[in-house]
């Protein structure tokens, strides 16, 4: 029985369109065209407890909507989920009790207080005993190193400490399932490297489950076994990051570098080049011929260095992002 | 009682929250004081140019006691938290009271009366001040009765206030930007309230009219009742009007709320 199922659900929104100038400004006064979004679109799938997920996709995929919908904060259009035994947009008190969401750009905390105060309200509200959050408190305040800050007004505090308190006052009440909207938005790779490990951290000691959505593959590759690729409300990909070139043609990278100046022309007939600078090249070539191809070039070409590479994953998923899979000259930032 | 401690800890938080901004408070306390002075001096250039005692049923005394009480009331009594709730809903601030087993419009009510303590304490003994001020200067009688009414009319009052911006707050969930309607609500609750002028100034059809609002007992009623314009019978008479009120009320709003969130679209990260 998984902790977490989805199915078929989606989600869209109205919206309308205005175009450019102010003459279309009042011709939307009077008339609005209303177009429908189709934020999540049929999506289904399930997930054991103590897992740990990631959510990839590009802005505006649907990634955060279809965690909205599984903390219950928005009515799917059609479609079911259960969450631990319950439909989440139901909003019963039982279910809340028991998992959290952290929106990386919504805080919880009251910006004018010190965070102690914040977190002892989420105290009350998840109706925690003295004793256990006071214990919860200790050791995540120890492991997230933030024990002196928290007498500090809220607005005071760096980005980075401000986001391990949101994470301590969504684990006050030990939740079984965490949901995570992009908890390493806008911080520097040290804060984002202390955060995934404290995440790696707590999953494995607690055994909750967690749903993760992020831009930053480190996040995803670092935390993640299971991933979850959603591109325009719909899912791409459901498995291992590392494996998500194999869905491609099997592909590999042969990185060259030359003693002397070799023509372009002359390595056009081996594969797609990628990079080519006269004495270095980058080119791409289907597996099946790897060994076949790579012998014929070093035996024609004045080589001094040799490597084999796999693509890269922003790669694959890149290919994933545009549905027919078809690649950009550019390696776009994932 | 576990589940009451949350909204126990909204409140002192709401208090300490409300402490932290002094000045403020002080500035709007002010603000308040130069359009109470604006009143005293119109009304005394009224009576001075009258040839008649009484005018629209106050005395001179009557007329500048109402003139500051319904400033010092309407202050007491005055919302403010519109704005916040709209940003909650068109920011998609209000998920995170989805996803907590909190309840929102209990949260708000902490919220606002946590706000307001300090506030009304300062206010109250202010009151008390200018009611000393009032007895010396005329022949002016309060009774302990009176003042008790007073002060359970003005928490009415208050909840009155509360409920008819928490409902109206509810139009954002259809009206992303709802400014405009606030700002217009606000304008009319001011006149209809009786803040600015005592309602009979109006006449007779208007003051029929309002007397099926609930505005007028937003202020007009509290006021009167200090002001020794209404007879024991009224006041109850009053009280019990604005407990219907806050009722019919409480039921508009968790009306208006319920097909809202159902709307809610909660937008951004």
């Amino acid at each position: 029985m998984s902790i977490i199922q989805v199915e078929r659900l989606s989600k869209s929104f109205n919206y309308y369109e205005k175009e450019l100038g102010f003459k279309k400004s009042l011709k939307n006064l009077v008339k609005r065209k209303s177009l429908i979004k189709e934020a999540v679109s049929e999506i289904t799938f399930a997930i054991e407890q103590g897992e740990m997920v990631g959510f990839l996709g590009p802005n505006g995929s649907g990634k955060t909507t279809t965690l909205k919908m599984l903390s219950g904060i928005l009515y799917p259009t059609s479609g079911q989920a259960n969450v631990f035994g319950y439909v989440p947009w139901e909003r019963k008190k039982d279910f809340k009790m028991q998992f959290s969401i952290v929106m990386g750009q919504k805080s919880q905390l009251w910006w004018d207080l010190p965070a102690n105060e914040s977190l002892y309200l989420n105290k009350c509200i998840y109706e925690v005993e003295d004793k256990p959050y006071n214990l919860v408190l200790d050791e995540l305040t120890e492991m997230l190193d933030v024990k002196d800050l928290l007498n500090i007004q809220v607005r005071r505090l760096s980005l980075g400490e401000r986001m391990k308190m949101e994470l301590i006052a969504s684990l006050i009440h030990r939740p079984k399932v965490i949901f995570l909207d992009e908890p390493t938005i806008g911080l520097d790779l040290i804060s984002q490297k202390r955060i995934r490990e404290f995440l790696k951290y707590y999953n494995q000691q607690t055994k909750a489950t967690v749903i993760l959505t992020s831009h930053y593959m480190a996040d995803i590759e670092d935390l993640c076994k299971r991933t979850i690729i959603i591109n325009q409300g719909k899912s791409v990909y459901d498995g291992d990051l590392r494996r998500v070139n194999e869905l491609f043609h099997a592909k590999k990278i042969i990185k060259l570098q030359f003693t002397d100046e070799v023509p372009m022309q002359a390595l056009i007939d081996y594969g797609a080049i990628i990079q080519y600078d006269g004495m270095n090249a980058v080119m791409e070539i289907d597996k099946n011929d790897l060994q076949r191809l790579s012998k014929m070039m070093l035996d024609r070409f004045p080589i001094l260095d040799f490597t084999i590479e796999d693509i890269p994953i922003e790669q694959g998923i890149e290919s994933l992002y545009q549905k027919d899979g078809v690649r950009h000259e550019s390696l776009a930032e994932v | 009682m576990k589940a009451l401690q949350k909204y126990k800890r909204t409140y002192i938080l709401a208090l300490q929250n409300a402490m932290e901004y002094r000045t403020d408070f002080l500035m709007s306390l002010i603000s308040g004081g130069f359009i109470i002075l604006v009143q005293c001096f119109l009304w005394t250039a009224v009576f001075r140019s009258s040839p008649h005692e009484i005018i629209n049923g106050y005395s001179y005394s009557q007329m500048i006691i109402y003139s500051v009480l319904s400033g010092v009331v309407s202050k007491l009594v005055s919302a403010g938290f519109e704005g916040e709730i709209a940003n909650d809903i068109k920011t998609g601030g209000l998920s995170k009271f989805i996803a907590q087993p909190i309840h929102y419009f209990s949260y708000r009510i902490c919220n606002f009366f946590g706000g307001k303590t300090v506030q009304t304490g300062v206010v109250l003994i202010l009151f008390v001040i200018l009611m000393i001020v009032f007895t010396q200067i005329w022949e002016f009688h309060l009774s302990v009765v009176q003042v008790v009414m007073f002060l359970v009319s003005i928490l009415f009052g208050l909840l009155i206030n509360f409920l008819l911006f928490y409902s109206i707050s509810a139009l954002a969930f259809i009206i992303t930007e709802v400014w405009g309607v606030y700002i217009a609500f606000n304008q009319g609750v001011y006149l209809l309230s009786g803040a600015i002028f005592p309602l009979t100034i109006f006449g007779d059809t208007f003051a029929r009219i309002s007397s099926y609002l609930p505005f007028q007992y937003v202020v007009f009623f509290p006021v009167n009742i200090i002001n020794g314009s209404l007879t024991d019978h009224e006041i109850v008479r009053g009280l019990l009007v604005q407990a219907v009120w806050v009722i019919a009320l409480m039921m508009i709003s968790k009306f208006s709320w319920d097909s809202g969130m159902r709307k809610y679209v909660a937008v951004g990260g």
